[in-house]
Protein backbone atom coordinates (compact mmCIF):
# COMPACT_ATOMS: atom_id res chain seq x y z
CA UNK A 1 0.00 0.00 0.00
CA UNK A 2 1.22 3.71 -0.88
CA UNK A 3 0.09 7.01 -0.77
CA UNK A 4 -1.40 6.76 -4.47
CA UNK A 5 -3.44 3.70 -3.47
CA UNK A 6 -4.26 5.11 -0.13
CA UNK A 7 -5.28 8.30 -2.00
CA UNK A 8 -7.25 6.50 -4.16
CA UNK A 9 -9.11 5.06 -1.31
CA UNK A 10 -9.86 7.92 0.47
CA UNK A 11 -11.44 9.30 -2.88
CA UNK A 12 -13.33 6.39 -3.40
CA UNK A 13 -15.24 6.88 0.27
CA UNK A 14 -15.12 10.51 -0.67
CA UNK A 15 -17.81 9.26 -3.13
CA UNK A 16 -20.26 8.64 -0.36
CA UNK A 17 -21.40 12.23 0.21
CA UNK A 18 -21.79 12.75 -3.37
CA UNK A 19 -23.93 9.63 -2.99
CA UNK A 20 -26.11 11.25 -0.22
CA UNK A 21 -26.64 14.62 -2.23
CA UNK A 22 -27.22 12.98 -5.25
CA UNK A 23 -30.40 10.46 -3.56
CA UNK A 24 -31.62 13.94 -0.76
CA UNK A 25 -31.36 17.20 -3.00
CA UNK A 26 -32.83 18.59 -5.72
CA UNK A 27 -32.45 17.52 -9.27
CA UNK A 28 -30.04 20.53 -10.59
CA UNK A 29 -27.96 20.07 -6.87
CA UNK A 30 -28.27 16.46 -7.98
CA UNK A 31 -26.39 17.36 -11.14
CA UNK A 32 -23.68 18.97 -9.47
CA UNK A 33 -23.42 16.41 -7.29
CA UNK A 34 -22.90 13.93 -10.16
CA UNK A 35 -20.12 16.15 -12.04
CA UNK A 36 -17.92 16.15 -8.41
CA UNK A 37 -18.32 12.62 -8.49
CA UNK A 38 -17.10 11.76 -11.96
CA UNK A 39 -14.47 14.13 -11.15
CA UNK A 40 -13.46 12.41 -7.88
CA UNK A 41 -14.06 9.22 -9.62
CA UNK A 42 -11.34 10.23 -12.50
CA UNK A 43 -8.59 11.55 -10.39
CA UNK A 44 -9.19 8.10 -8.27
CA UNK A 45 -8.28 6.23 -11.34
CA UNK A 46 -5.25 8.26 -12.03
CA UNK A 47 -4.20 7.35 -8.46
CA UNK A 48 -4.89 3.95 -8.74
CA UNK A 49 -2.79 3.79 -12.70
CA UNK A 50 -0.42 5.19 -11.12
CA UNK A 51 -0.10 3.33 -7.75
CA UNK A 52 0.29 0.27 -9.97
CA UNK A 53 2.07 1.62 -12.21
CA UNK A 54 0.99 0.12 -15.24
CA UNK A 55 0.56 2.99 -17.96
CA UNK A 56 -1.57 1.67 -20.02
CA UNK A 57 -4.64 2.10 -17.29
CA UNK A 58 -3.67 5.80 -17.56
CA UNK A 59 -6.32 5.38 -20.84
CA UNK A 60 -9.16 5.02 -18.29
CA UNK A 61 -9.02 8.15 -16.88
CA UNK A 62 -8.42 10.07 -19.57
CA UNK A 63 -11.49 7.99 -21.40
CA UNK A 64 -13.81 9.16 -18.15
CA UNK A 65 -12.37 13.04 -18.34
CA UNK A 66 -13.67 13.40 -21.39
CA UNK A 67 -16.90 11.32 -20.81
CA UNK A 68 -17.65 13.63 -17.95
CA UNK A 69 -17.98 16.90 -20.33
CA UNK A 70 -20.05 14.99 -22.72
CA UNK A 71 -22.41 13.55 -19.78
CA UNK A 72 -23.39 16.20 -18.39
CA UNK A 73 -23.75 18.33 -21.17
CA UNK A 74 -26.48 15.85 -22.37
CA UNK A 75 -28.37 16.50 -18.80
CA UNK A 76 -28.44 19.78 -19.19
CA UNK A 77 -29.84 19.58 -22.52
CA UNK A 78 -32.46 17.68 -20.97
CA UNK A 79 -33.14 19.40 -17.96
CA UNK A 80 -33.50 22.54 -19.93
CA UNK A 81 -36.23 20.70 -21.77
CA UNK A 82 -37.86 19.36 -19.00
CA UNK A 83 -41.03 21.07 -17.02
CA UNK A 84 -40.49 22.18 -12.91
CA UNK B 1 14.51 10.86 -0.74
CA UNK B 2 13.58 14.56 -1.33
CA UNK B 3 11.63 13.26 -4.61
CA UNK B 4 9.44 11.00 -3.05
CA UNK B 5 8.93 13.50 0.08
CA UNK B 6 7.74 15.91 -2.55
CA UNK B 7 5.49 13.85 -4.51
CA UNK B 8 3.95 12.62 -1.03
CA UNK B 9 3.32 16.10 -0.25
CA UNK B 10 1.76 16.92 -3.69
CA UNK B 11 -0.84 13.76 -3.81
CA UNK B 12 -1.42 14.56 -0.15
CA UNK B 13 -2.54 18.09 -0.93
CA UNK B 14 -3.98 16.80 -4.01
CA UNK B 15 -6.39 14.25 -2.29
CA UNK B 16 -7.19 16.95 0.36
CA UNK B 17 -8.15 19.58 -1.81
CA UNK B 18 -10.74 16.97 -3.53
CA UNK B 19 -11.92 15.87 0.23
CA UNK B 20 -12.27 20.25 0.94
CA UNK B 21 -14.32 20.26 -2.46
CA UNK B 22 -16.35 17.29 -1.26
CA UNK B 23 -17.06 18.26 1.77
CA UNK B 24 -18.14 22.04 0.53
CA UNK B 25 -21.00 20.28 -2.26
CA UNK B 26 -22.49 17.96 1.29
CA UNK B 27 -22.66 21.80 2.95
CA UNK B 28 -23.28 24.13 1.21
CA UNK B 29 -27.56 24.71 0.39
CA UNK B 30 -27.94 26.03 -3.14
CA UNK B 31 -27.09 24.77 -6.27
CA UNK B 32 -25.09 27.98 -7.37
CA UNK B 33 -22.82 27.52 -4.32
CA UNK B 34 -22.10 23.63 -4.80
CA UNK B 35 -21.35 24.12 -7.91
CA UNK B 36 -18.26 26.73 -6.97
CA UNK B 37 -17.14 23.67 -5.07
CA UNK B 38 -17.22 20.82 -8.21
CA UNK B 39 -15.27 23.36 -10.08
CA UNK B 40 -12.63 23.70 -7.64
CA UNK B 41 -12.45 20.44 -7.52
CA UNK B 42 -11.81 19.47 -10.77
CA UNK B 43 -8.91 21.71 -11.26
CA UNK B 44 -6.65 22.22 -8.10
CA UNK B 45 -6.88 18.32 -6.88
CA UNK B 46 -6.17 16.90 -10.99
CA UNK B 47 -3.49 19.10 -11.22
CA UNK B 48 -1.70 18.53 -7.72
CA UNK B 49 -1.97 15.15 -8.64
CA UNK B 50 -0.60 15.31 -12.14
CA UNK B 51 2.42 17.65 -10.80
CA UNK B 52 3.58 14.57 -8.54
CA UNK B 53 3.10 12.16 -11.44
CA UNK B 54 5.43 14.12 -12.77
CA UNK B 55 7.88 14.58 -10.80
CA UNK B 56 7.91 10.87 -10.01
CA UNK B 57 8.11 9.89 -13.79
CA UNK B 58 9.51 12.90 -14.90
CA UNK B 59 7.52 15.45 -17.31
CA UNK B 60 8.43 13.40 -20.80
CA UNK B 61 7.00 9.72 -20.19
CA UNK B 62 4.45 8.45 -21.18
CA UNK B 63 2.70 8.45 -17.45
CA UNK B 64 3.58 12.06 -17.38
CA UNK B 65 2.22 13.56 -20.62
CA UNK B 66 -0.89 11.20 -19.71
CA UNK B 67 -1.53 12.82 -16.42
CA UNK B 68 -0.74 16.55 -17.49
CA UNK B 69 -3.72 15.34 -20.37
CA UNK B 70 -6.14 14.72 -18.09
CA UNK B 71 -5.91 17.67 -15.53
CA UNK B 72 -6.09 19.86 -18.44
CA UNK B 73 -9.18 17.82 -20.16
CA UNK B 74 -10.62 18.05 -16.52
CA UNK B 75 -9.73 21.60 -15.98
CA UNK B 76 -11.28 23.18 -19.50
CA UNK B 77 -13.90 20.30 -19.59
CA UNK B 78 -14.67 21.57 -15.98
CA UNK B 79 -15.09 25.43 -17.20
CA UNK B 80 -17.73 24.30 -19.72
CA UNK B 81 -19.51 22.47 -17.97
CA UNK B 82 -20.16 24.90 -15.16
CA UNK B 83 -21.46 27.42 -17.58
CA UNK B 84 -23.86 25.24 -18.38
CA UNK B 85 -25.21 23.97 -15.64
CA UNK B 86 -24.81 27.65 -14.30
CA UNK B 87 -26.87 28.57 -17.19
CA UNK B 88 -29.55 26.05 -16.33
CA UNK B 89 -29.87 26.74 -12.89
CA UNK B 90 -30.18 30.56 -13.23
CA UNK B 91 -32.79 29.57 -16.27
CA UNK B 92 -34.70 27.44 -14.04
CA UNK B 93 -34.67 29.59 -11.07
CA UNK B 94 -35.79 32.72 -12.53
CA UNK B 95 -37.86 31.42 -15.75
CA UNK B 96 -35.36 33.23 -17.88
CA UNK B 97 -31.28 34.68 -18.35
CA UNK B 98 -32.10 38.39 -17.62
CA UNK B 99 -30.84 40.46 -14.46
CA UNK B 100 -34.02 41.13 -11.74
CA UNK B 101 -34.50 44.78 -11.33
CA UNK B 102 -32.95 43.95 -7.89
CA UNK B 103 -30.13 43.12 -9.22
CA UNK B 104 -29.66 46.23 -11.74
CA UNK B 105 -30.28 48.30 -9.26
CA UNK B 106 -27.20 46.50 -6.69
CA UNK B 107 -24.59 46.57 -9.91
Amino acid sequence: MNVWLIGATVLLAALLPCGVVLLREPILDALVALELATTLATVALLLLAEGYHRSSYFAVPIVLAFLNVVGVLIFVRFLADRRL
Amino acid sequence: MTRDLIVDVLVTGGVAAELVCCLGVLAMRSAIDRLHYAGAAATLGPALVAAAVCVREGLVSSQGLNSLLIAVLLAFGSAAVAGATARLIRFRQQRGLESTPAERERA
